[in-house]
């Protein structure tokens, strides 16, 4: 049994700990990482916009080499961005998994110096069906009450 | 005023139910559509083989290609598990902490 003069103290304590005894398991939503994603995406659908526009024998990798390294700048920084963030690892996989298709399909275009109609169109929808999962991902964390 | 256990761990029940029901709400239809998606899109890639406008290697890479697509969808839905979770834990401690306030 406590004391008297223990009680008061005691409770204090429980009510100061479980104040701050708040479980944690995934960041909370950031805005700034879903505006990165939304700008991601467009480029990537922009640049397959752009190829789909141009006859399949002139689509030479050359020609497309300065888009492929922006465009894999602007998908790594927003993996350094969304790994950055403590307890954040469904949506750090998620841009992994986006990072891992874009560096497979450049290669591809590089070995075989083209991109054809078939591939280039699966592929802008899977991108852009990637992209919604990420802002999706983000999305759900505004569901997280304080 | 009595600190009444039994009564304290059912409001921490149903504070944390309550929240699990709300959230699974929203985690079947991220599978359902997760998995609607990829049987979309393994459609549109057995319809682009057999008009020719992808060869066999492009094929099997494709049907490779939709499982990480698959794994992504599925993340969002592990994301909403874990929001769901936090926040019916959250409400049980909050229901306890509200509980130990009264009884004070």
């Amino acid at each position: 049994m406590l004391h008297n003069y223990k009680k008061p103290v005691f409770i204090f304590i429980l009510l100061v700990g479980l104040h701050g005894c708040a479980l944690k398991l995934v960041d909370d939503f950031n805005v700034a990482t879903y505006e990165a994603t939304l700008n991601t995406s467009k480029f990537v659908d922009r640049f397959y916009g752009g190829l789909l526009e141009t006859e399949t024998n002139k689509r030479p990798y050359r020609q497309y080499s300065a888009q492929y390294v922006e465009i894999e700048t602007e998908i790594r920084s927003l993996y350094m961005r969304n790994k950055a963030r403590p307890l954040n690892e469904e949506s750090t996989r998620i841009i992994d998994n986006i990072l891992g298709l874009w560096l497979k399909y450049k290669a591809r275009h590089k070995l075989r110096n083209t991109y054809s109609d078939g591939n280039a169109k699966l592929e802008r929808k899977r991108f852009s069906k990637m992209f919604i999962s990420a802002l999706n991902a983000e999305e759900a964390k505004k569901e997280i009450k304080q | 005023m009595g600190f009444k256990i039994e009564q304290v761990l059912n409001n921490m029940l149903d504070a944390a139910s309550e929240e699990v029901l709300d959230g699974w709400q929203d985690i079947k239809p991220c599978v359902e559509l997760a998995l609607q998606d990829e049987k979309d899109a393994l459609q549109d890639i057995v319809q682009a083989y057999e008009a020719g406008d992808l060869t066999n290697e492009d094929l099997e890479s494709q049907l490779e290609d939709e499982k990480v697509a698959l794994e992504t969808a599925l993340l969002v839905c592990r994301i909403k598990t874990k929001v769901m979770a936090q926040n019916a834990a959250n409400a049980a401690i909050n229901a306890l902490t509200a509980a130990i306030r009264l009884a004070i």
